[in-house]
């Protein structure tokens, strides 16, 4: 009889724990131009764009979202255009990676609320601890023998309930998309930019709308080896999608043609439409495994014909880009061993080592890319200065359509005076637990830098 | 590599770069990344071609590639 019981609950609890699986992400049937969140059409935007903003909010955990606050808190409490409004009410985008993209989602999700609720809600909570607390309920173990359902999963339930009000993508959509929020994953397999709107997911025919902005902010800070990757369904192709002609252009022209960037992006884009029987699924890990700066998205949208940037080109007059870089550098000891790194130091390196080493480059593409737009309309003016005071003929050369200053501002601990104070910020750990004393100070810095940001003075004088 | 263009055509029209309004007007120097675009015009459809590929090369703000349309 005993066995008999041992057996039925042996089999409910199997039962139970196949029962466990991911929220997978809903199909799209057919595909509506404009549907759902992507960035806001040009005719809404054109006159907001003279001053364009863009924030790139970089991962690092609970240091990288006390840091952004701190700069948005700051933005919050510039004036600008003579006291009638504030610089955070001026930002069109935000681009985040990681540990940022709680901050830029919490903001897209509730405004300026952010800056009452957040600490609590967010900053100042052990979050690793009520993890591993969700880890030691037997009912969770149970779940986590079910092959779809993995340690991300439960903190997807952790931030969705407890962070994010269970609110959805729809919910961001009706905030007005302004600024528009991109959250950044990596796609596993291709090591690609994944960023959450509904033109990567009408790619997968899937409505972003129904997806819990938890799920997307824990896709884009699923840090490797501590966090398992996020599952994504890609759904049969939405009736009437077709690939945009920059995909198609970029593809034509082949990776030995004349941009081999562009074929990459396009191809990376294009083979989960062409080849979904081969690629049923993607998935997802810290968006700091392709850009830990998140500036990426923002170059790509500047630099690409079908991105909004590119678009808006003619229509800004002030271009502001002002990246919160948490990176650190934390004491090394490995240095100090004859004996090689072990297996455990060997993978955490092999991880992370790529999300530092390129956020310095990232940081100078973004800034040449955009140098150089701004160049080539004083190209021609100099130019045309030249003809005037040389030729009596009047020859006036072309206009360039676009006439925008730049401006790269760039929040760093290596900017922090103190020495002192600098290396107890750069020994900061990447996790989500960090004392209230270590939040208060890295939102205190996090204004301090912005407040002496030469860059910044210099736009603040310009606009305000 | 960036690379510069003008599309002339007689009327201004706003510029269509691979079928997105792109903000440029004709007779401004547009500029685009150094690979195979299509280009096209906003409005009426009562010029030729309806549209061109290119794939400009070696190009300046001063020295631009020029794309024609004439009117049908």
């Amino acid at each position: 009889m005993k066995i008999k019981q041992g057996n039925s609950v042996l089999v409910l609890l199997m039962l139970l724990s196949g029962c466990a699986h991911y929220l997978e992400n809903d199909p799209k049937t057919i595909f509506e131009a404009g549907y759902g969140y992507q960035y806001l059409p040009k005719a809404e935007t054109i006159e907001q764009d003279k001053i364009y903003v863009a924030l790139a909010l970089s991962g690092g955990g609970t240091r990288a979202a006390a840091l952004s606050y701190g700069v948005m808190e700051k933005l919050k409490a510039t004036p600008i255009q003579n006291g009638n409004k504030n610089l955070m009410e001026e930002v069109d985008l935000i681009s985040s990676v990681s540990g940022g993209s709680f901050t830029a989602a919490y903001y897209g999700l509730f405004g300026d609320n952010l800056f009452s609720d957040f600490k609590d809600k967010f900053l100042y909570r052990d979050i690793q601890s009520e993890l591993t607390q969700k880890l030691y309920n037997p009912v969770n173990w149970l779940r986590l023998m079910s092959p779809n359902f993995n340690r991300i999963d439960l903190a997807i339930e952790l931030y969705d309930e407890t962070v994010f009000n269970k609110k959805t993508y729809q919910d961001l959509d009706n905030n007005g998309k302004r600024p528009f929020i991109a959250l950044n994953a990596t796609n596993l397999t291709t090591g690609s930019q994944f960023t959450f709107t509904q033109t990567t997911f009408d790619i997968l025919g899937s409505d972003l709308s129904t997806l819990p902005v938890a799920r997307a902010v824990a896709s884009s800070s699923a840090f490797p080896i501590l966090l398992s990757p996020v599952s994504y369904k890609n759904h049969l192709a939405s009736k009437g999608f077709n690939l945009s002609r920059d995909i198609e252009n970029g593809l034509k022209d082949q990776y030995d043609g004349p941009d081999p960037r562009r074929y990459l992006w396009a191809y990376n884009q294009s083979i989960y439409h062409t080849n979904k029987a081969e690629r049923p699924y993607v998935h997802l890990m810290d968006g700091g495994l392709a850009d830990n700066i998140g500036v990426r998205y923002i170059s790509d949208n500047f630099n690409l014909s079908s991105g909004f940037l590119f678009q808006r080109k003619t229509a800004i007059k002030e271009l502001i880009i002002i990246i919160v870089n948490a990176k650190t550098q934390p004491a090394e000891s490995l240095d100090k061993e004859e004996s090689p790194p072990k297996l455990i130091d060997v993978a955490y390196k092999t991880a992370t080592v790529s999300m530092d080493n390129y956020s310095f480059e990232s940081i100078q593409m973004i800034s040449d890319i955009l140098k150089i737009s701004e160049r080539a309309a004083k190209e021609i003016l100099d130019c045309q200065a030249v003809i005037d005071k040389q030729c009596s003929s009047g020859y006036k050369l072309p206009v360039m359509g676009h006439d925008f200053k730049v401006s790269v501002v760039e929040i760093n601990f290596l900017n922090v005076k103190d020495s002192v104070k600098q290396q107890r910020l750069l020994s900061l750990p990447t996790s989500f637990s960090l004392s209230k004393e270590e939040v208060d100070e890295l939102i205190s810095v996090g204004k301090e830098l912005l407040d002496q940001s030469k860059a910044f003075k210099e736009v603040i004088t310009r606009i305000k | 590599m960036n690379e510069y263009i003008i599309v002339e055509f007689e009327d201004t029209r706003e510029v269509i770069i691979d079928d997105a309004l792109s903000g440029y007007k004709t007779g401004d120097v547009i500029e685009i990344g150094g690979c195979t675009h299509t280009i096209c015009l906003e409005g009426k459809k009562n010029y030729l071609p309806l549209e061109q590929d290119i794939n400009p090369s070696g190009t300046s703000p001063i020295l631009p590639f020029k794309v024609y349309f004439s009117k049908d």
